[in-house]
């Protein structure tokens, strides 16, 4: 296996995950996840490589960079047998849908260095490496991690309430 | 000592302090009330944050619209661009020819730019396709031309890009590489837009009673289970059917065949042979006995530069003949049937993606009344 292969099993899934609830497309966070690897390849060596993979996958969305087809093919097929082991998600009932717009819209209120921090740290990432990625001071990480969450749960909370009133309006 | 401040509390709970600070963290938490109670809350935020995250994890595939949001450089801009740049270099050869200098000299520096008030030029266009330059693309958005050869411009056109390497390998490789700076302005859906250019049957297809299903002979088997999103490029309505034509990569193409539901039933009985469905999807996956007849030409995507290009020889193994797979959409109540030059698995995930579309389109469809 070489070394691009170990890296992609490794964390391919949490990349996935990561950038599907940044970017709320399946589709789409796998395209960036395989660039992220492609670079890898290009790299003679990466000293942390989770840091570094997540910080290349950040930087990739927001540069939204092209991709590289060749190279691509061949993560592509690794994508696909990995594909088998990661749980598509069950079929979508009308209220996880609703569930899901309501985390989403709590999640984009999030400031931009919250919002990742926060999704990093829930693929695993120590502070040491989300402050490597994220370029913050690592005595700094916890403080944004306290305030992401924070705010996240109380937004989400303020739109799930304001939803209950709205229902129960168009009810009366 | 005191209190803990709220960073220091989710540090701590996140196991990211030093053992030392942990230590007098935990003494200071089990003497302050107050501290006791802001652990317990961000215990429940670090809960909480973690289960909303977890329902973004039900994104659907392909809800982002292939061009808006990621689109920066408008086509006019590279037009503008274009013609500056012609402008310029004119001007700059006008001044140059003062000092002495031949306008033949010059000449090849023209060609690119020159291409956009000159259709003659895509002949440069197209010895230069291997470069997948931005550039390319604008000159051909500019000239109007359409033909084959927009379709190999961009890098993501595989199919062209691949069977070039062979002719030329060491060019594509360089160009494709050296080209990042004037690649770094494109944008995903620039790719996408790329790809339409690509499928549209008029610019690609070689005169047939049916438009063909295409598929340029150096994709790689899995190619087409790339992330590219099955795309739906025409639909033709004959008695008793309909048939969509799906790009699902660049130059690569599936018939997707509805037959209506009076043939439903004969269709069904007469099926004894299940198809592979290794994705477990909950709709009904079995096979119809008939199946589409279908045109089967293939082209080379160079055909438009090369007027007569031989039909491919090598050996593609199983993913260059065409396959089909049907099953029955209960939405509609129709069997459908999904062709194309890819092996069974493939078309399988073609299907689980294309059906994706018709779901939504469909609920989209519902919602209003």
């Amino acid at each position: 296996m070489t070394d691009v292969e170990r890296l992609f099993r490794t964390y391919n899934a949490a990349l996935v995950r990561y950038l599907t609830r940044r970017l709320g497309d399946r589709d789409w966070a796998e395209e960036v996840a395989q660039e992220t690897f492609v670079r890898a390849l290009r790299q003679t060596s990466i000293q942390n490589e989770r840091a570094w993979l997540f910080a290349v996958a950040t930087n990739l969305v927001r540069d939204e960079a092209r991709k590289d087809v060749r190279r691509r093919k061949h993560l592509a097929l690794l994508a696909e047998q990995e594909r088998d082991t990661i749980e598509e998600p069950a079929e979508t009932t009308l209220e996880r849908a609703q569930e899901a717009a309501l985390a989403r819209k709590a999640v984009d209120a999030l400031a931009e260095r919250d919002r990742l921090a926060l999704l990093m740290r829930e693929e695993g990432l120590d502070y040491n490496e989300i402050a490597e990625a994220l370029q913050l001071s690592p005595g700094s990480v916890g403080t944004t991690l306290s305030r992401a969450r924070r705010r996240l749960v109380e937004s989400y909370e303020a739109l799930q309430k304001s939803r209950e009133e709205r229902e129960k309006n168009a009810a009366s | 000592m005191q209190h803990l401040d709220e960073g220091t509390i989710h540090s701590w709970l996140d196991g990211a302090l030093t053992p030392d600070e942990a230590a007098r963290a935990e003494a200071h938490v089990k003497d302050c009330p107050q501290c006791q109670a802001a652990v317990a809350e961000a215990r429940g935020f670090i809960a909480a944050s973690s289960r909303i995250l977890t329902a973004l994890d039900n994104a659907p595939r392909g809800v982002i619209p292939a061009a808006a949001p990621i689109r920066r450089v408008q086509p006019w801009v590279w037009r503008v661009a274009a013609t500056v740049l012609v402008v310029a270099t004119g001007t700059f050869l006008v001044l140059n020819q003062r000092g002495g200098k031949s306008y033949q000299a010059s000449a090849p520096q023209v060609g690119l730019s020159q291409a956009v008030a000159d259709s003659a030029a895509t002949m440069q266009v197209t010895t230069e396709k291997a470069a997948s330059s931005p550039s390319i693309v604008t000159q051909q958005a500019a000239t109007g031309v359409v033909s084959g050869v927009v379709s190999a411009a961009p890098a993501s056109a595989p199919p062209p890009a691949a069977s070039l390497a062979k002719k030329q390998p060491a060019p594509t490789g360089n160009a494709a590489e050296g080209n990042l700076g004037a690649r770094a302005d494109q944008r995903l859906s620039e790719d996408r837009q790329a790809s339409r250019a690509f499928a549209r049957p008029e610019a690609t297809a070689p005169v047939s009673g049916i438009a063909p299903m295409m598929r340029a002979p150096s994709v790689a088997a899995m190619d087409v289970a790339s992330t590219v999103t099955p795309r739906e490029v025409e639909t033709k309505r004959m008695a008793g059917r309909t048939q969509t034509f799906y790009e699902v990569a660049s130059g690569d193409t599936v018939i997707l065949e509805e037959q209506v539901a009076t043939e439903l039933q004969g269709a069904v009985a007469g099926a004894g042979r299940a198809t592979v469905d290794r994705r477990a999807q909950p709709m009904a996956n079995r096979a119809a006995g008939k199946a589409a007849a279908v045109a089967e030409t293939q082209q080379k995507t160079e055909a438009a530069a090369a007027p007569a290009p031989p039909p491919p020889v090598t050996a593609l193994g199983d993913a260059d003949e065409i396959h089909r797979i049907s099953w029955l959409d209960r939405s509609s109540g129709r069997v459908l049937i999904l062709s194309g030059r890819h092996s069974q698995e493939e078309l399988e995930e073609i299907r689980r993606r294309i059906q994706q579309l018709r779901d939504a389109a469909a609920r989209s469809k519902k919602l209003p009344d």
